[in-house]
């Protein structure tokens, strides 16, 4: 019988940490953090002209999810009241624009993208806008799918 | 560091003095992270947008009903309004469902009871030929409150692929809800 320390077997663990980290680098860096202000549920309109807009070094736009009954959802959470959330991100996004010196406020140099269901009618649509509109958007991206995308399996 | 030390250290034989790295503690972090980023995974799907810049109404009310709309029009009736807002408007009616029942441009219909490719790519045309007039900088889409989303993009990708009389693309695209009473009235 071999005696304890001198025979005991260490793996190496070299190659599985180089493995680990491997795969650790790489799903930092399909990490997709702006997903989560996303309602994958929607059924979004397909149309073959949208393109993804990119934006890289501009303000953050104000996602906002309309399902097909109208309710909105923000950051995966209901949003009950939509009228105060507006505002309350609106004075957010203001008293940020004013720090960095922006001074013509009047018009809000950030967008609103509106994410709604295919099926939702108009008039919710509408509500949601006309409510970003008093308050100063007045830039709009309407999410859709392009037909390539919608394609896909 | 004491003499006694360095005595020791060079008194060692190459291979007593390999330091071996504790890697299991690096290789349970490293699975931690691993977990975390695997479990808040999720492939989003590559979305397009819709850039339009939407001005208020000219219109806050419901648009008042205009008698010339009423019947199909002649074809030699007029194209479009004119008004002092340069605004050129479409008229979207839609039945129970939310399809698009009537598309008007101005008192012109476009499309009556029927929204498939055909009559898209005729409002397209109508729209460019409107346009062409170089009286509109902006459109406004007037449309009932039932009407669906995915079809009132539908209209929205038609206008927003339209180019102003100046070759500038078309962005102004306002959005006005049509009251209910006022379309079976015109549809009656």
């Amino acid at each position: 019988m071999s005696g304890g320390n001198a025979d005991s077997v260490e793996p190496n663990l070299t190659p599985m940490l180089d493995m680990v980290f491997q795969l650790v680098t790489f799903f930092m860096l399909v990490i997709n953090f702006k997903g989560a202000s996303m309602d994958l549920s929607l059924k979004l309109p397909v149309l073959s002209s949208a393109r993804p807009v990119e934006w890289h070094g501009k303000k953050e736009p104000l996602v906002l999810n309309l399902k097909e009954d109208g309710s909105v959802t923000a950051f995966g959470s209901p949003i009950p009241d939509i009228e105060k959330f507006v505002v309350r991100e609106t004075r957010v996004m203001r008293d940020y624009l004013k720090s960095e010196g922006a001074t013509n406020l009047d018009e809000m140099p950030i967008p609103v993208i509106v994410r709604a269901d295919g099926r939702a009618p108009f008039a919710q649509v509408n509500k949601v806008i006309k409510l970003c509109q008093n308050n100063g958007f007045r830039q709009f991206q309407l999410s859709a799918m392009s037909a390539a995308e919608a394609k896909a399996p | 560091m004491s003499r006694r030390s360095f005595g020791r250290r060079g008194g060692r034989s190459k291979s007593s003095d390999k330091v071996d790295l504790n890697l299991a503690a690096m290789l349970d972090m490293a699975f931690q992270l691993l977990t975390f980023f695997i479990l808040t995974f999720r492939p989003a799907p590559t979305e397009g947008q819709l850039a339009v810049n939407i001005p208020t109404a000219s219109h806050p009310q419901p648009a008042p009903v205009e008698p010339a709309a009423a019947p199909p029009q002649d074809p030699a009736g007029p194209v479009a309004d004119v008004n002092p807002f340069e605004t050129l408007t479409i008229h979207v009616d839609a039945n129970e469902a939310g399809v698009p029942q009537r598309v008007r441009i101005g008192t012109r219909v476009v499309a009556n009871n029927r929204w498939d490719e055909a009559a898209q790519a005729h409002l397209s045309r109508e729209l460019r030929d409107a346009l062409a007039l170089g009286a509109f900088d902006r459109v406004q889409i007037i449309a009932d409150g039932r009407l669906a989303y995915s079809d009132l993009v539908k209209t929205v990708e038609i206008c927003t692929r339209q180019k102003l009389s100046d070759g500038s693309p078309l962005h102004k695209i306002a959005f006005v809800q049509r009251d209910n009473a006022v379309q079976r009235d015109e549809l009656n």
